[in-house]
């Protein structure tokens, strides 16, 4: 009977966050414009800052320089800014990939496929950056652990480009900066 | 007629008849061709309605072994529809075809071997050995639909996919349909066919509400994402700009 009873409190817990998850999800019924969305600014990402906390010269510098309780304490700050970088640059994709979509049934062939290339590169950050938070999570608990998820700024990097040629074929007259 | 006899009897053909609606809307929107294996899980759900509801309840012999042929094939439809669902919103995007398989692929193994486990470990303790083989079996199909729902929500969720409005509505149904399943079998497995009612009426009423749910979905047109020319915050545009320096400068 514990058994059963079991069973049902987990189907239910099952649904209700199936629920709320496809609450989340619900396509939207009327046309939106992202920019009316207050939601959807994108947050500052200093890439050269990033790659300075999680570069292992930096680390093995500091590792060898200071006593291992401080070493820990300051690997432990560090990874937590690395966190907050990465978690910025995967909410920029999120944000990104919906300018993709808006642009991937564009009848331009090449702005559709510039906004599917965004959309693919701003996923594949998306899952670099869970890989990477996992990583980092880790070398918050284990300050010894040495943890290096490039993948995330160079991705980065790669996505600031795609976003610029999009714009720049979707506004070919003004310039880019204008664009921007 | 009392109240229970009439809910029931409505609940037993009310959603079949909404599903008769749902094959004029998938032919209409053309959604026959991307969701074929929906198209043949409605269709074969009001076929083998029509067959319980004019033949099979004047046979009560065969009932249970034209159950479990319906129970089983339903269950490889649903199976069909949740699989074309996966590779509809993963084909779009061609960075996840490959992480998306191994995902679903990787959840069903883990699900298949936990229901199994408690398919041998906690098999119930039902006294009608017939009916009891079709409750575990149900109840493993359940876990299995209910957990590769969970883990499509979950990831789709977190990339931040884009759901079209068929799809979204198809398996959120699905969803619906087995969690509640779930439950129910595990109560079946368990107690057997004690309160049978209520959880007949439970399930019809749930499967009712998910029949709704595709029918809104299949006659609502396909919404696209309105092109927009979104504003990037001025403290970006500094970033953007070094950005774009250090691009040419390459």
């Amino acid at each position: 009977m514990t058994i059963a009873v079991l069973l049902v409190l987990m189907a239910c817990l099952t649904l209700a966050l199936v629920l709320w998850l496809a609450k989340g999800s619900v396509p939207k019924l009327l046309s939106t414009n992202i920019s009316e969305d207050s939601n959807n600014c994108l947050r500052s990402v200093d890439i050269q800052a990033f790659r300075n906390l999680i570069d292992p010269a930096e680390e093995a510098f500091l590792r060898s320089n200071l006593p291992s309780a401080e070493f820990r304490m300051v690997q432990r700050e560090r990874m937590w800014a690395a966190i907050a970088y990465v978690s910025c640059a995967a909410y920029n994709a999120s944000i990104l990939m919906k300018v993709g979509e808006s642009a991937r049934d564009n009848p331009n062939l090449e702005v559709a496929e510039a906004g599917r290339a965004l959309v693919d590169d701003a996923i594949r950050l998306r899952l670099y950056a869970l890989h990477a938070m996992a990583q980092l999570y880790l070398a918050v608990a284990l300050p010894g652990l040495v943890v290096c998820p490039l993948g995330v700024p160079d991705r980065y990097e790669k996505m600031t480009g795609l976003v610029i040629r999009l714009r720049s074929l979707q506004y070919p007259v003004r310039s880019v900066v204008a664009a921007l | 007629m009392n109240f229970t006899r009439a809910l029931w009897y409505y609940l037993w053909i009310a959603p079949h008849a909404f599903q008769a609606l749902i094959l004029p809307a998938m032919l209409y929107h053309r959604l026959h061709r991307r969701y074929p294996a929906f198209f043949t899980y409605t269709a074969f759900a009001i076929v083998e309605f029509l067959w319980f509801f004019l033949v099979a309840r004047f046979q009560p012999a065969g009932y249970l072994r034209g159950y479990s042929i319906d129970l089983l094939v339903s269950t490889i439809l649903r199976f069909a529809v949740l699989c074309e669902v996966i590779v509809n919103l993963f084909g779009d995007y061609k960075s996840l075809r490959r992480v998306g398989k191994r995902l679903m692929a990787g959840g069903l193994a883990v699900f298949f071997v936990a229901a199994t486990l408690l398919a041998v470990f906690v098999p119930g303790q039902n006294s009608d050995h017939s009916w009891w083989s079709v409750f575990v079996m149900d109840r493993t199909a359940s876990i299995l639909q209910c957990g590769l729902l969970l883990l499509l929500f979950l990831f789709s969720r977190y990339i931040g996919l884009s759901w079209r409005s068929p799809a979204f509505g198809i398996a959120l149904g699905l969803g619906v349909f087995a969690c509640v399943e779930f439950a129910i079998s595990a109560i079946r497995a368990q107690f057997g066919s004690a309160q049978r009612i209520p959880l007949d009426l439970t399930s019809m009423l749930t499967y009712h509400f998910c029949v709704l749910i595709w029918l809104f979905y299949t006659w609502m047109p396909e919404r696209k994402p309105a092109a927009s020319a979104m504003a990037i915050p001025e403290h970006d545009l500094e970033a953007w700009n070094t950005e774009l320096q250090r691009l040419v400068q390459r």
